[in-house]
This record gives structure tokens, sequence and C-alpha cells, in this order.
């Protein structure tokens, strides 16, 4: 949790050394220059850097950036830009001024982790913190601020389903894409032979966005996460449909202390309002709000699937599940065993480290998992780039501890998705496209002159 | 020319050398460079000859290579992104690891000197730690990003397992385990150009670099409860910089090696040249002095590296642009 911006893993995969400020970006700009010849019509021929006439300014989008395999920091410039708090008021004070009839619906979609961080930064209890940061988002101008519990329910479920029909096809490892920084990863640097054993089913942010946004109603949909990266996520051109993003724009908690320090004011100066229902979903089987999936504060994914799977290949139904330590605290293992056998092997795998050893393994066909829940952050979602920053850069351990601890005790856990009416009458109404998304491999394209020894 | 003659001049890369590294037992030398091959060298009667040509480990240059301390492994690190460990079996070298992770050019490895772990660094800005298992396994045990350009070189402190490194963001950084995370700790930043090589001393209680600034420096260990009252934070030992030799290179210096048999210090210079430095009798241990001991001529470009052999004294082993190794004996 120490430095701004995107996690570690991205910046790797991304990186361009050397930037002078030609190179900066590789993306191959086009400038109009003209030649003029010179009054004494002699051979020499000045080049027009703009001084006669303005060039135009060049403007390099966020899909170039993610098509491209060099540097990354023009993506961060842009992100910052397009999805930034001064941009959500922006975006908002316009909405507000127009005719009520013309307005877009503002919708904001919060997620545990980011609401778990300020809870702790202005120390209140989660649910509180939760309600005053809808009261804030209200107060800007929003209709409906809601968890994500719908969405990581729905998610779970479909990854449940994935998972037990890959084993049986023995397409194993299944590896959790819910993470845009490993995703981003292992486009951008493993490409084809990795991107197979990617889980195709979309994040909790994303799929919130495909279940909320509805063709022919103009929308504006914030989220609020704990991770830089999903700024990234939510830019992807597959998360698009007739110019409606499934998400607007990204906001984090870290950004969102940032906007109450700006009014010189804390969360607690916002009066809480309570969370609103999910629309579009039935009130049967409603979860309790800020609740969270068993398992890990990533999104419980390898536990969610393991105790399924258990149950759907095995037919058992394990009473305590033994998480093994790996060589470090990222790496736990989850094995089910079968008449002294082991039939299945998961692992939750956090920190570039564990990625690295994860796919080096994968490459050198040593890799006995079935199941990954891989996170780029060390410490998964709880310690996402974006959370709040512990008051002093040494507590940032201390501070992950704490928020760990309440994510197990003081949120709610959630019942087995598949004993939910709720998620399986949604899950119904989805294509498999509002489901699923599509992985790109990304050439890596070497440039000769940014090589220096 | 001063005291450094030459005895061997070793044919056979070519294009550029980039690199040459002694075997712990002082009877082998591995170069490598821009023609993808290692060689390994060995005398023969006088002679020194090239026993070994390993051509078939890189599609692109090889940047270092690096003996663990036990002989038994070598490590060739390339500009292709990967870290190749060879061993020696039955005759011949066989490449048993090839460690990938690196965005692109890796540019140095060395092996801790209890063996247990494993270094790598390149232009990604990234130093790795790898932890060697039981069955020659490499895992990832950190990906260190605290440098914030192209990382050159990196050394393991003899005697511990510390780890430093060298960068083109002109500092020095060292990194110790601390549970299972590795950790910065210690930055050293007085060199005002690229820092490109760093080598410590026999004991380990000294390192010296060398940079683009022209200049060497000669750092010194302060334990925690020094008897000179030097501040230690958080019982950690503190490096000074206590001597800089400046006004001797008239281009870049781009690699160092110290000699623990003799305590002289040899660099590699852009103005083709070798230097050796030897301390000052009468040198005060907290405010060293070095002199030029001499100087040697006789490649005609760029020299890259400069090895001292760990068993014999005086013998220098030195690569370069010009295509050759060379071997020089300090009298």
């Amino acid at each position: 949790m120490t430095t701004p911006g995107f996690s570690g893993v991205l910046k790797l995969a991304d990186l361009d050394d050397f930037i002078t400020p030609s190179q900066e970006c590789i993306i191959p700009v086009k400038v109009d220059r003209k030649v003029k010849a010179g009054a004494d019509r002699s051979k020499s021929m000045e080049i027009d850097e703009g001084r006669s006439s303005k060039l135009q300014k060049v403007e390099i989008t966020l899909s170039d950036c993610l098509a491209c395999s060099g540097c990354v920091t023009t993506a961060e410039t842009v992100l910052v830009s397009q999805q930034s708090g001064p941009e959500v008021l922006r975006v908002l004070t316009e909405n507000f001024e127009l005719p009520e009839i013309r307005r877009k619906l503002v919708l904001v979609s919060i997620s545990n982790t980011a609401v778990l961080s300020l809870a702790a930064k202005y120390s209140v209890g989660a649910l509180e913190a939760a309600q005053r940061i809808s009261g804030y988002f209200k107060t800007l101008g929003a209709d409906l601020v809601c968890d994500l519990s719908v969405a990581e329910d729905l998610v779970l479920f479909e990854c449940q389903k994935e998972f037990v029909g890959k084993k049986q096809a023995g397409q194993v490892p299944v590896l959790v894409s819910a993470c845009p920084g490993w995703v981003c990863y292992a486009e951008k640097t493993h490409g084809s032979w990795l991107l197979p054993y990617l889980s195709s089913v979309k994040s909790p942010q994303q799929l919130a966005g495909s279940l909320l946004k509805k063709p022919g109603k103009p929308m504006y949909h914030i989220t609020l996460m704990s991770c830089y990266d999903r700024k990234l996520e939510a830019s992807r051109p597959d998360f698009a449909n007739d110019d409606q993003k499934d998400v607007d724009c990204v906001l984090t908690a870290v950004e969102l202390q940032q906007m109450f320090e700006n009014e010189s004011k804390t969360l607690l100066d916002y009066d809480p309002i309570e969370l609103d229902p999910i629309p579009f979903s039935n009130s049967t089987g409603a979860v309790e709000q800020l609740s969270t999936p068993r398992g890990s504060g990533s999104g419980g994914f390898a536990e969610s699937v393991f105790v399924y799977a258990s149950q759907q290949l095995f037919g058992i139904t394990p009473d305590t599940l033994n998480y093994i330590p790996g060589r470090n605290p990222d790496l736990q293992e989850l094995n089910l065993e079968k008449d002294g056998e082991v039939v299945l092997r998961f692992a939750v795998a956090n920190g570039f480290r564990n990625i690295q050893n994860l796919v080096q393994k994968m490459k050198r066909k040593k890799c006995l998992y079935d199941y990954v829940e891989v996170m780029a952050c060390p410490g998964g979602c709880l310690n996402g780039g974006a959370q709040c920053r512990p008051d002093q850069a040494s507590q940032s351990r201390e501070l992950l501890a704490h928020l760990d601890q309440r994510y197990k005790t003081e949120l709610p856990t959630r019942p087995n998705v598949e004993s939910n009416p709720n998620v399986l009458s949604l899950a119904k109404g989805m294509s498999k496209d509002d489901l699923h998304m599509q992985f790109h491999a990304v050439e890596m394209t070497p440039n000769a002159l940014n090589i220096k020894w | 020319m001063g005291r450094l003659e030459g005895s061997h001049i070793l044919h056979g890369h070519k294009g550029r050398v980039w690199n040459v590294a002694w075997h712990p037992e002082g009877h082998l030398l591995a170069s490598c460079g821009e023609d993808k091959t290692i060689r390994i060298w060995g005398r023969d009667g006088q002679k020194w000859v090239c026993k070994t040509c390993l051509s078939d480990g890189h599609s692109r240059t090889i940047r270092a290579v690096s003996w663990s301390a036990c002989g038994k492994f070598l490590a060739s690190a390339s500009f292709d992104g990967t870290t190749s460990v060879w061993t020696y079996t039955k005759g011949d070298y066989d490449c048993i690891m090839s460690l990938e992770g690196h965005e692109n050019e890796v540019k140095s490895s060395a092996w801790s000197h209890s063996g247990q772990y494993f270094a790598t660094c390149g232009r990604d800005k990234t130093v790795w730690v790898w932890e060697v298992a039981e069955d020659n396994e490499y895992e990832c045990a950190a990906v260190l990003f605290n440098h914030a350009q192209d990382v050159k070189k990196v050394a393991w402190q003899p005697g511990r397992d510390i780890l430093a490194s060298c960068s083109y963001d002109d500092s020095i950084k060292m990194f110790r385990e601390d549970g299972t995370e590795w950790v910065q700790c210690a930055n050293l930043t007085s060199h005002t150009s690229t820092v490109w090589s760093i080598a410590f001393n026999g004991s380990g209680d000294r390192m010296a670099s060398s940079s683009d600034d022209l200049t060497v420096k000669i750092w010194q260990e302060y334990p925690p409860g020094n008897a000179q009252g030097i501040e230690t934070p958080d019982n950690i030992p503190a490096w000074k910089c206590v001597c800089t030799l400046s006004g001797y290179h008239s281009r870049t210096v781009y690699d160092i090696s110290w000699c623990p048999l003799s305590g002289r210090i040899a660099t590699a210079c852009g103005d083709d040249k070798i230097r050796v430095f030897q301390e000052s009798p009468e040198s005060d241990h907290d405010a060293p002095t070095f002199e030029l001991e001499g100087t040697a001529d006789g490649h005609t470009q760029d020299v890259n590296a400069v090895a001292w052999n760990p068993k014999e004294v005086g013998l220098l082993a030195s690569a370069s642009d010009d295509g050759t190794v060379r071997l020089w004996c300090a009298k």
C-alpha cells in the first residue's frame, strides 16, 4: 500500500525504462508537418514547429495504450484524467443542470473492501461507513447507491459451474481472472498460451455493469473499489455496448478520501443514508447488506468453488476447510481428499512472486493445481493499491491484518450462492455474453531504439 | 607500464565481450558476449585455451556470467530476458534451468555465498531474489521494485545473505530478508550518474562502486554499536562512503573487482584502460586513502569487465569491446 498508481505487477508488465521525451510513448503519432521553402529558394527547408500555425494536440486514447506492448505511463495519465474525482464532480454537476427528464440515472456500486478501508480510516463501523458513503454520493446527485453482493454472487455462481465443466473436460488449472492487474499482465506478457487457462467469468465490477445498465436508459455508473487497476478494466473496449460503458468511472477509497479532503471534510460530515436494494432483482433472496461470500477478502473464489466442486464432483461436503500454508503467507492451498487420495487441489496465490512461480510451474508442466485464486496484490484485494494509506507507512502490515480481521468478523457471511433463488433466477435471465469476457494477447513489439546496454 | 603486465590474450569471441568470471577454485574462467556464447577457458601447459564453448543457451547477447560459491553451477544472464543455470556433468555443461520472469534484458546474476539464494536484475528496473530448493528448483522469493531505472549489477555480501544492487538511477540499494519478505535495508546515493558495478571486499565490511560519474567510491559498513558512533537506525548496519577516487578515470568506469587475497581494486574503464588501486599503508580505517598502483593499456576499445582470480594472487582477467579476453599479472 505504499505507492499510488497501478499495482506492481502491471508496472512490470509494461515497463519501458530510459524514457526520454521522444520515446515516452511508442504508439506512432501522426503529426502533420508543414514544409516551407525558404524565401531565398535555397535547398534548405524549415520545418514549421508550430510557430505560425498551432499543431493539433495529439491524443492517445486508452484503447491505444491497452493494445500496445509499450509503457503504461500514458495509460496511467489518461486514466487519471478520465476516471477521477474531479471528473465525477463535473459529470454529476452537468447532469444536475439538465432538465430532469434528460438527466442520466446515476448509479454507484460500492465494494466491501473499499468500504472497510474507509471505515478503518475514519474509525467507524463498516455499515455506518457504507451509509455515509451513500450519503456523500447522494449529495452529489446519485440516484442509487448499492453494494456489489448480487454481482458477486452471480460471478461465483458462474465460476462454480465453469470450473466443474472444465475439470470434467480436463481443462485445468482454471485461474481466477477477477483481478485486472493479473489479467493485463497475463495478456501482455504471456499471451496466447496462458489465456485459455483464465476463467472467462467477468469480475463483480463488470458484471454489476452489465446487470445495471439497460439499453435505452441513459445511465452513469460509478464504482468504488480498492484498486486502481479497476480503471483499466472498466476501460476495456469489450465492456461497452453502443457507446454505453458498463462502468463509466472507477473511484477508489484513497481518491474518495482525497475528495473529502479537497472540501476540508471527512466521511463523518456526510449523513448516513441506507444503501439501496439492487434494482431489477427481486426481493426474495435479498441478502444482508455488506455481506460477503465465504473465503478470502478477494471475493472468496477458491473457497466457494472448492465447496461446490467437492459436492458436485465427489459428493463430499467438506465440513472444515484446512488451508495449508505455502512457502510464504501469500500462498495457501486447499486440498480435497477422497479415499486417502487428493482429488482436488486449490490454491490462493497473491502477489507477483507467487504469480511468477505459478506461471513458471505451468510452463514446465509441473503445476498440480486444479484452481487458483490469483490476485496481483500481496494480501489480495483488501490490500489493494488504492486503499487509504495507513497513517504511517510502517503500519501497512498491521492495517492489512486489521482489515482482514474486520472482513471476517464484522461483515456478515452470505449463504452459498447456489441456495439463493434470486441469484438463480437472475442468472437464468442473463446471456453468456453478459456473464463472460474475452482476453486478448498483446504482441510484444520490441523497439530496437529503446535498447541500452 | 605500471605494475600490471599483460600475460595472455584470449581470442575466440566474435564481437564485444561483456563479462568474465572466475570459478571459485580459480582454474577456470568463463566469458560471454554479444556472440551469444559462453566460453570456458583453462590452462593447457603455459597457455590458456578455450575448453568449452556453450552456444545454444540464449537467443540474444549474454551480458553476464557468474559461478556459484560451490563451483558446481554457472549462470548466464541474457538480453533475451532469461537467465540460464548450467552444471558440469559427464564431461559437458548442461543447461538445467532457464529462469524466466524479467520482462526484458537481464543484466547480471549472482549466487549468495550460502548457496541458498540467487539474484538477477535487469532493464525492467527490478531485482529478483530466487530461492534455490533441493531439487534445483528455483522459486521466486521476491521481486523488488525499489530502483527507478535499469539495474546494472547484483552482488551478495560475503558471509551474509545481504544483497546489493546498483542502477542507472545513480543509487546502490541493499536488501535483507525480513520474515518471508525481502526489504530494502540501505540506499546509497552519493554517485551523480549511473552506478555500473559494485564489488565487496573479501570480508564483506567494505564495498567499492564504479560509476559513469568517473569516480570510484569506497563504502564501509558500520554495525550497530560501532565504536565510531555512527547511527544505525532499527539496528540495521549503516553504510557510509569513506573514500572517493576521482581524477583517475577519463571515461565511464564500467566494472570493478576487489581482490579478496591482496586487497587490490581493479577497474574497467571506457578509456580502454585497466587501473589497479591499493590502500595506502598509512591509511586511516574510517577515512582510507587509495593509491593508483598501475595502469594497463592493451585493450583497444572499452573495457567492460575485470575480475581477480580468487586463488592466484595478482591474476586479473578482463573483457573488452575489442573482442578479446585478457589476462594480466599484477606484480
